[in-house]
């Protein structure tokens, strides 16, 4: 500690520490005494010429008048002498942990490097080792089912925020008309560069695999074919058609029997009859 | 199995029909080629008697439909009309068979009104030679 009392830097935390709080208890303790005992202030005459406050000057011999400032003098000088001792006890205890502060350190140090080694050598450090991965899996293990609680808690009172949630109201009370009104469609195709796009077409290319894919030799093959088909497949139903009508005719007028198989009428067809 | 009725064979009948005599015609017309080619005018189509173009038309109408219900099962006016020559077991007639039934269709062309009559609709070559002319229009 320093001549002017304030706790050194060069000293352990914990003793600075320690100082600070006897000091604090020391302070509190004779602000209250202050308060109690209520020492007359010295005037500024009284100063001595460092500054601090004159002692008051020594009772004359008297009368039982003047017994009791005499008293309570006293009491007070007794108190500041037992600060006094405090504070020149603490300032010793704290130096003297400081001393004994560096050597303790080194001790520790020294075993615990010696434990160290001690370990290494023997199967200790295996066992410790053995037991720190267990230990650390089994914390490993508590934070992901933590985790996992934390998660599926949110999500349960998420579903149920959404469950309770109307979204059906919410969609009606949106009007997606009028965002859609807000926004200018046409601001936006202004701010469209279509050149650009334009240029990074290539459309010659383009212009070029699109009448590669487009066979026109098969597209007319099969325009030709279908229709060719079409007529074809017109002349087979339509004399097929006529082959019914005439076995019917033959079956029905000439030799007044049933229709013979597989030449039965088709419902829909007109000028037909059903069988009576 | 029923047969195909008689406006359909009829069709067919007209479609070689007209296939036969282009041929022929086309035939006679090369044959007055050459002949004018070296023996010079007139032009004329060759002098061959009746008879011998009957018989050979029939011939060439025999040859014809055996060799086309033979190969493919169908003349190309039956082909037209979606019709196929068939025999019981569903498969083309083989060439006998073929040479019969056009035979009958050659020598009694009649005989085709008889399907009006049969229940199965078969014609009289389709009872001399055991088979059926379906319809059976080919998928495009």
């Amino acid at each position: 500690m320093g001549a002017n009392g304030t706790v050194g830097g060069d000293r352990p935390l914990v003793l600075r520490a320690a100082g600070r709080t006897g000091r604090l208890i020391a302070g509190a303790a004779g602000l209250a005494i202050r308060a109690v005992t209520d020492v007359p202030q010295p005037g500024h005459r009284d100063r001595t010429p460092d500054g601090w406050g004159a002692p008051p000057p020594p009772p004359e011999p008297g009368g039982p008048a003047r017994t009791a400032p005499v008293v309570r003098l006293t009491a007070a000088r007794l108190g500041e002498a037992t600060l006094g001792l405090a504070a020149v006890t603490t300032r010793r205890a704290l130096d003297v942990a400081a001393a004994a502060a560096m050597p303790v350190e080194a001790a520790a140090t020294i075993v615990v490097r010696a434990g160290t080694a001690v370990a290494g050598r023997s199967r200790l450090a295996g066992r410790v080792d053995r037991l720190a991965r267990i230990g650390r899996a089994e914390q490993r293990r508590n934070e992901r089912e933590a985790a996992l609680l934390l998660r599926r808690a949110w999500r349960q009172s998420v579903a149920s925020a959404v469950a309770a949630a109307d979204v059906d109201a919410v969609i009606r009370r949106v009007d997606l008309d009028a965002v859609v009104r807000r926004i200018d469609v046409d601001a936006v195709v202004r701010r469209v560069d279509l050149d650009a796009v334009i240029v990074r077409l290539d459309i010659p290319v383009l212009v070029e695999r699109v009448l590669d894919d487009i066979d026109l030799g098969r597209i007319v093959r099969e325009s030709s074919t279908g229709a060719a088909a079409e007529a074809v497949d017109a002349v087979r139903s339509r004399s097929a058609g006529a082959d019914r009508a005439i076995n019917e005719f033959v079956d029905r007028v000439v030799l007044r029997r049933p229709s013979r198989d597989g030449t039965e009428p088709a419902p829909s067809e007109p000028g037909r009859r059903a069988p009576p | 199995m029923t047969g195909a009725g008689l406006v359909s064979r009829c069709a067919a009948a007209l479609v070689d029909a007209a296939v036969v005599a282009a041929a022929s015609a086309l035939t006679g017309f090369v044959l007055s080629g050459i002949r004018y080619t070296v023996d010079g005018p007139p032009f004329s189509l060759p002098p061959v008697p009746g008879w011998a173009i009957g018989v050979g038309h029939s011939v060439l109408v025999l040859l014809y439909l055996t060799v086309s219900w033979t190969l493919v099962g169908c003349t190309p006016g039956q082909l037209v009309l979606g019709l196929r020559v068939v025999t019981a077991d569903g498969r083309p007639p083989g060439p006998w068979r073929a040479l019969v039934r056009a035979l009958v269709c050659v020598v009694l062309p009649i005989g085709v009104l008889w399907l009006l009559f049969s229940r199965r609709t078969l014609a009289v070559q389709d009872l001399v030679a055991r088979t059926v002319l379906v319809y059976d229009p080919p998928r495009w």
